[in-house]
């Protein structure tokens, strides 16, 4: 059992990865080769990637894991069904041999498939790649087959479950919940409504605490008065909207302090409520070590708190929380049950396992379009220099480097960078070129050696997963957010050359080690994959250059018009999932 | 039915009535419409074109269209007392023609045109659904050809009469006159049967005299000797009689013996066969669409024109072929000025009740245009879209050559053209495709951008163009092999894709049913280009199946540029075959590779639980399965 590939597809974020000799070759997400945001489908193109990254063909795969069982699942979907009537969700049911055929089908492939429950996906996807020789493992997410949260501990003897909370309970349902109840997308707006809370007061903690309720030990419930799981279109009945005397706000509407004050109450509930559980799960394992995964795992600033104020003396978070890398602890837990020891005893030191491009496939690409560019590929080092000067001069740059990321971050790859200095960054990134809403905060990725000297944080975060507070000397507005936190990121020579070479040029020109650091893509859109991806977002952006490869794109040397209204009349927004409710069924 | 919605125009209160201006809301679709942003108020007898891409003038419109030859027509013959309301859309299905029938009766006409059918053989698969399946496999009655084939027929028949029926229920209610225009199909011309083959209904033996008469028939492919094909083509039809090839061959050797109303017999029997392929060919008329419209409109006081007729009565040895249209149904400006010149006597004759001689009217429509750079165009887009869906290098270098004699300056747009296609970077952002958007615009043709992931090398329609154009850039053909190789040449690269769509894909193919991600071919052959620029050996890995192989299959044969190189055994899991092509083999610029796929009996069976898809599978299983398929060196 040598080459084992992980899937998690056919629900949203679909991924492929691929464990040769226990090493991670690769991973990627679906949506990024097809260009289809959350695409759920096989994921054809990641698989032919991953295979292709790894050397090996279809015939050298020994097995595919995939990330969750559909048998369970799809008893919990019947059950859930049970009894509804008038606007109910429709849905796709599959059980494993389904799946399997569905595999062999899209794939082409003709060996063995195994299944790894859901939420053992996110715990091995976090434990496995941990470092830890042992760790307590807390999951959360809004639903897998049955369990929403599961408690376990891992060590030499693979991962042992403690204790989950079973649907309908879910932390992640709840925030999404209110996600939506505040007009965001599902699955997609959870970002913004944590982003949202430090604008609020936590005016609605009694009422959501009426919704969730704490137990002791490793419970909580929701109160079911407040939500219908099975409809079509909302999640929430309208005893939520007497609950709260606050209309649920359309997508047009303006957001007003009740919204924020909403979004800061919700945001506190889960705080606490993971705290406490977290807190058990120490007393109970006795570990210093917690891995976390699952999509609430992504909220960075439960995570900061965890971190800060947590038993724990390490937290580990898989950096792709949500499903995505399920692929991965799936293919990890395959290896662990057929050799009987984790896949790798290292820490995931990043995540740059997606494809990367040549200077001379770039080259081609460029030449091939009237852009008008320099060529850096004889001094580097020149390049990186004449690009910091440009940040420190008030540039934005999309930035196209090296192998992609995998998860939903883009940590230096696939990025988009800017000065943090500048306090009209921010708005210009948002409007201009991110083209999303104003208040939602950008992220710093600085030096790992001058991290402590502007962030209040006691460990390095290659993942940019969680939040600290801003203690910089230097004011960097754009950075840092209304209750002056920052969701940090740490890059070092060894793990990304090119962007600390960048950062310290930048330094030396500004006295500054930081950038402003957001995902390379416009709303609505994956982040860019090849360079073609990334020359489409350039000319639909206001970006002022193009830093892709060894060749930089200056916007004002070109005259870009008729190829933008081009690529105006060919956009085609793709978007594989409804967002109007949490589509677990 | 939207109440103020007309296709893509909504509904606006003027002074002097209702208008209707193209709504924003529909922009995506304004391009698949009749490109005029205002439809006025009535103010003189209204009649309105309906119809699909033919009725648009396609490769023509918006700057020369049939509205407009039959607008002049009638303006000259009757006073202007009539206008012609144009609605035809690119694509129109049947379903959507009967929606827009009725909504357009808002517009309050005198008369209504239709001038449809060659889509809505579109209608028919679309139509079929899971509850269909045990029907169709009872009618398939074992392994009946004939059983499918009526089964289908009998369908669309019915989609047809139900269609027919309410349009003349709605124009005698409305008190309106119904015109249809049948269109017409480009038999000789327009070649999609090569290479197809279904075996489900065939015997081991059957396939095996199959295999013996296509040898013979590769072999005589240069001869002269056309009774010997003829007889040949006889073979191929009386052992498989639901294979379109045997009557194409046997229709082409027809028109050389000059008889030709055997050579329409048998090209439309080529035509009319393509109805069980999963393949979807290009639109066209089918014999029973046009016989279930004629039979439709017997009941009705539908006023029928029947292009087939038309063409025959205003062509010595009439054949539809490239002298009538640009592809397999789109007219070229004599056609449509034909087609128009009997629309307008037809109205004419109907609705002032007088006769104007034909002549007249076909010589007054010369008159019409097109303006000779638009007709350049049309032929050079013509050439891409032949070359696109899989025509010959003949029939391309003549929309080439077509365009060149139209206007001379076209050479350049040609030249952009061949450069573009030979890059490997997406159209969309090449500088040859921004030249030819703002030097020549794309309003006349939608496809100068190519699908997703699919841009194709074009090496027919390049070469076309070289030839084409040589006379007046005699080193490009040296400078495209230099682009090429530097694009595409596996010496620069160290190591090709094969399944990349340039090099796996000849032209483009559609088909029905559920379709695998990885390559699979539903030929007994398939084609990769392979470009060195250096003559080097070349390493091949290929990682192949043949689903449903058994031991006795045959072995896959490889051929590079015609001369075999290798057999791979049968297999019926992917298997990993590596080999090199020696020097001998290569020639320097663009190599082709094809694999044979072993014809045999399939063995798959339909049973009760089988869905339309496995139906499909089974009338046209695939020949072979392609994982990987890497060039390096």
């Amino acid at each position: 059992m040598r080459n084992i590939i992980g899937i998690s597809a056919l629900y949203h974020d679909s991924a492929c990865c691929i464990l040769k000799d226990g090493k991670l070759y690769a991973a990627a997400q679906e949506e990024r080769f097809t260009r289809i945001k959350h695409d759920p489908s096989i994921p054809y193109n990641a698989f032919m990637y991953c295979l292709q990254q790894a050397d090996l063909n279809i015939t050298d795969i020994d097995m595919i894991a995939f990330y969750e069982n559909p048998d369970k699942k799809r008893q919990r979907q019947l059950l859930n069904l049970e009894g509804g009537s008038g606007n109910i969700l429709p849905i796709t049911l599959y059980n494993s041999e389904d799946i399997r055929k569905i595999l062999r089908d899209d794939l082409g492939y003709e060996g063995p498939v195994t299944f790894i429950d859901h939420h053992l996906s996110h715990a091995a996807s976090a434990f496995y790649f941990s470092g830890f020789g042992q760790s307590a493992i807390l999951t959360v997410d809004g639903v897998g087959e049955w369990a929403t949260t599961t408690y376990a501990y891992g060590d030499e003897n693979g991962i042992t479950p403690l204790q989950e909370i079973i649907f309908p309970h879910s932390l992640g349902l709840l925030y999404s919940t209110i996600t939506h109840y505040l007009g965001f997308e599902v699955n997609e707006g959870e970002y913004k409504v944590m982003g949202l809370a430090p604008y609020g007061n936590p005016t609605f903690l009694k009422q959501i605490k009426q919704v969730i309720i704490n137990e002791p030990d490793w419970g909580f419930h929701l109160n079911m008065d407040y939500f219908d799981f099975r409809q079509k279109d909302r999640m929430f009945t309208d005893a939520l909207v007497d609950l709260l005397q606050l209309p649920p706000r359309s997508r047009k509407d303006h957001l007003h302090q009740g919204h924020k004050d909403l979004a800061k109450s919700l945001q506190l509930v889960l705080e606490e409520i993971l705290l406490d559980k977290i807190n058990y799960l120490s007393t109970k394992t006795q570990s210093e070590n917690l891995c976390l995964a699952g999509g609430v795992a992504l909220n960075c600033v439960a995570n900061g708190l965890i971190a800060r104020e947590g038993p724990f003396k390490n937290v580990f978070i898989q950096p792709a929380a949500n499903d995505s890398g399920g692929a991965i602890g799936a293919a990890a837990e395959a290896y662990f049950a057929h050799h009987g020891k984790k896949p790798s005893s290292e820490q995931l030191k990043d995540v740059y396992l997606g494809g990367e491009y040549s200077n001379q496939t770039i080259k081609m690409v460029l030449d091939s379009t009237k852009l008008i560019y320099q060529d850096f590929t004889s001094d580097r080092l020149k390049m990186l220099q004449s690009v910091a000067e440009r940040l420190a001069g008030g540039a934005v740059i999309g930035w196209f480097q090296g192998r992609m990321e995998f998860g939903p971050r883009a940590l230096g790859s696939r990025s988009i960078l800017a000065d943090p200095r500048d306090p009209g960054m921010r708005d210009k990134v948002n409007a201009l070129i991110k083209k999303r809403e104003g208040f939602r905060p950008f992220a710093p990725v600085v030096l790992e050696e001058n991290v402590f000297e502007h962030f209040d944080i006691r460990h390095l975060s290659p993942f940019m997963l969680e939040t600290c507070n801003v203690i910089s000397p230097l004011n960097l507005p754009s950075i840092t957010h209304v209750d002056n936190s920052a969701r940090v990121q740490t890059t070092s020579d060894s793990s990304n050359p090119m962007l600390a070479i960048l950062l310290k040029e930048f330094d030396e020109i500004t006295g500054c080690p930081i950038l402003l650091n957001t995902s390379f893509n416009i709303k609505n859109e994956p982040i860019v994959c090849t360079p073609y991806d990334a020359i489409k977002c350039f000319i639909m952006t206001k970006l002022d250059y193009l830093v892709i490869g060894d060749f930089v794109v200056n916007r004002d040397d070109n005259s870009i018009e008729l190829l933008e209204f081009l690529i105006e009349q060919s956009y085609e927004v793709a978007d594989a999932i409804d967002y109007n409710i949490y589509t677990f069924l | 039915m939207n109440a103020d919605v007309i296709g893509i125009w909504k509904e606006h209160q003027t002074d002097s009535g209702s208008s209707y201006l193209r709504d924003n809301a529909f922009q995506n679709d304004w391009s698949l419409w009749a490109d005029h942003s205002l439809i006025p108020p009535k103010t003189r007898k209204r009649i309105i074109l309906l119809g699909e891409s033919v009725a648009r003038g396609y490769f023509f419109d918006p700057y020369y269209n049939p509205a407009m030859v039959l607008q002049t027509l009638l303006d000259t013959n009757c006073d202007e007392e009539f206008e012609i309301t144009d609605l035809a859309k690119t694509d129109l299905r049947l379903v959507e023609l009967r929606d827009l029938f009725r909504e357009s009766l808002k517009l309050d006409p005198d008369a209504i045109i239709l001038f449809a059918g060659n889509n809505w053989i579109t209608d028919l698969y679309m139509s079929i659904d899971e509850k269909d399946a045990e029907n169709i496999i009872i009618s398939l009655n074992g392994k009946s050809i004939n059983g499918i084939r009526n089964f289908l027929e009998d369908r669309i028949k019915n989609l047809i009469h139900e269609a027919l029926a309410e349009f003349d229920y709605l124009s005698k209610e409305n008190k309106v006159k119904l015109f249809f225009i049948i269109p017409e199909y480009n038999l000789a011309d327009w070649l999609e049967y090569e290479d197809h083959f279904s075996s489900f209904h065939l015997t081991e033996d059957k396939i095996s005299d199959w295999k013996k008469v296509i040898g013979q028939v590769e072999r005589q492919k240069e001869s002269k000797n056309v009774l010997k094909v003829l007889d040949l083509a006889e073979k191929l039809i009386a052992i498989d009689p639901g294979n379109s090839y045997g009557y194409y061959l046997a229709g082409k050797c027809y028109r050389k013996l000059g008889k030709t109303e055997d050579a329409l017999f048998f090209f439309r029997q080529a035509r009319d066969w393509t109805i069980i392929l999963k393949s979807i060919g290009k639109p066209k008329i089918l014999s029973v669409i046009h016989d279930a419209i004629i039979s439709a409109a017997q009941q009705t006081d539908i006023s029928i024109i029947n292009l087939s007729q038309i063409f025959k009565a205003n062509t010595e040895d009439y054949i539809p072929d490239k002298n009538i249209f640009l592809d397999y149904c789109h007219l070229n400006a004599r056609g449509i000025q034909i087609a128009m010149s009997y629309t307008a006597q037809k109205i004419i004759s109907i609705l002032k009740e007088k006769i104007i001689p034909l002549q007249n009217l076909i010589n007054l429509s010369k008159e019409t245009g097109p303006d000779k750079k638009v007709e350049a165009k049309a032929h050079a887009f013509a050439a891409i879209h032949n070359a696109h869906y899989g025509q010959k290098y003949d029939i391309v270098l003549y929309h080439c050559q077509q365009a060149i004699l139209a206007d001379c300056q076209i050479t350049a747009f040609l030249k952009e053209y061949a450069e573009l296609a030979t890059l490997k970077a997406p159209n969309l952002i090449c500088k040859q495709y921004e030249n030819i958007i703002k030097n020549w615009g794309e309003r006349q043709y939608g496809g100068l951008n190519h699908q997703k992931n699919k841009k194709l090398m074009d090496i027919i329609l390049v070469k076309a163009i070289i030839k084409s154009i040589k006379h007046e850039y005699p080193n490009f053909e040296q400078y495209i092999k230099m682009l090429r190789s530097d694009q595409h040449a596996v010496n620069n690269f160290g190591k090709i894709n094969l399944l990349e769509s340039p090099y796996a894909l000849p032209h483009y193919k559609f088909f029905l049913g559920k379709r695998v991600q990885f390559f699979e071919e539903l030929a007994s052959t398939s084609s990769f280009f392979l470009v060195v620029s250096k003559i080097i050996p070349v390493k091949l890995t290929i990682i192949y199946r043949i689903p449903d192989a058994i031991s006795n299959y045959e072995n896959v044969r490889l051929r590079v540029n015609n001369r075999e190189i290798s057999t791979f055994s049968a297999v019926s899991t992917w298997k990993k075959t590596e080999l090199v092509i020696s020097t001998e083999y290569l020639l320097a610029g663009v190599n082709i590779l094809t694999i044979q796929w072993p014809v045999h009996l399939r063995h798959s069976v339909l049973n009760i639980n089988s869905t339309i898809d496995d139906i499909a599978d089974f009338i046209n299983p695939c020949f072979g399965q392609i994982h990987e398929f890497y060039a390096s060196c």
